[in-house]
């Protein structure tokens, strides 16, 4: 009479790779996923700072006249800093300096989670960039990105460098 | 009766083991990789069209081609960021190069993006700006 195997040591061995196989895997995934979510938020912050510094900086908003009507989304559909493309007008620049700082975020289109703006507008006094005008929150200890955009302007006829850092904020551990 | 030693691990295991420990880690290798700024180009781009842009605007280019002076405009070449490096050239509208200044300090190129505005000086004469901008 022969007896059979129910284990091979080949068989042991397959089913210990498999294993080690199927759980490298998961890992794999696991990693994979996260760096793709990490690498579209930053994509998704880059198109939204670099639209909505292009906006202030080249528009004059809409209505042009914004600075005269309540600051709010029904009466305003866009805001625009310019007099013309790349001129600014200081006027605007103090308008939507002392407005509500969620209410510009929301007409700016900066809208993801968590999201925050801070633009910087600084002018050349002959041999450096002095700052002028900060508008918005500085990136704080929490913030998990941080995207800067740099774009040159003309502000009461001087040249001016305008810094657009969109970050997000991360006060709770689920970031 | 023949006593014979066996092998505890066949070869073909243990190539199995090698070959999927060499995967693994070349998945690991390759899914570390970091994606460089895929809109460094454009960023670049839009510093040289904005500096041609205010420089045509406060009419910097039409002081330089009419005093063939380009102290200013050296200037605000050297004002760019540390990482950014420029060069603005300007032409007459036969495309004859006659001015021409550098950011300080920068010398090799590595991918370069160019734009070009033009601009009148000298009696409603047409020339054309040219800036190169690269990455330190």
């Amino acid at each position: 009479m022969n007896k059979a195997q129910i284990f091979s040591l080949d068989a042991v061995i397959a089913i210990g790779i498999f294993i080690l196989i199927l759980l490298s895997a998961a890992l794999v995934w696991n990693y994979s996923r996260e760096k793709i979510s990490i690498e579209e938020t930053r994509n998704d912050m880059e198109i939204i700072a670099r639209n909505s510094l292009a906006v202030l900086i080249e528009t004059k908003g809409n209505p042009t006249n914004w600075t005269d009507y309540d600051f709010n989304q029904t009466d305003i559909y866009s805001l625009g800093l310019a007099d013309e493309f790349l001129l600014l007008n200081s006027t605007k620049i103090n308008s939507l300096s002392s407005a509500d700082y969620s209410t510009a975020k929301t007409i700016l289109g900066i809208l993801g989670s968590n999201y925050e703006f801070r633009l910087n507008i600084d002018t050349w006094n002959g041999a450096s960039y002095i700052s002028n005008y900060t508008i918005g929150t500085a990136p704080n200890a929490t913030a998990s990105e941080v995207v800067n955009i740099e774009r040159f302007v003309l502000l009461d006829d001087l040249w001016a460098k305008t810094t657009m850092k969109l970050w997000k904020s991360c006060e709770d551990a689920t970031c | 009766m023949l006593k014979k030693k066996a092998i505890i691990f066949s070869l073909d295991a243990i190539f199995a083991i090698i070959i999927a420990g060499i995967m693994i880690l070349a998945c690991f290798f390759y899914l570390s990789q970091t994606s460089t700024n895929l809109y460094k180009n454009q960023d670049i781009y839009k510093i040289s069209l904005d500096s041609l842009t205010i420089l045509e605007k406060d009419n910097t280019l039409k002081t330089a081609v009419e005093t063939s002076n380009t102290t200013i405009i050296q200037q605000f070449l050297n004002s760019l960021s540390e990482q950014h490096c420029g060069n603005i050239t300007l032409y007459t509208s036969s495309s004859a190069a006659i001015l021409s200044a550098q950011k300080t300090g920068c010398t090799s190129k590595n991918e370069s993006t160019i734009a070009i505005r033009s601009f009148v000086a000298n009696n409603s004469n047409i020339y054309y700006a040219n800036m190169e901008a690269w990455y330190k």
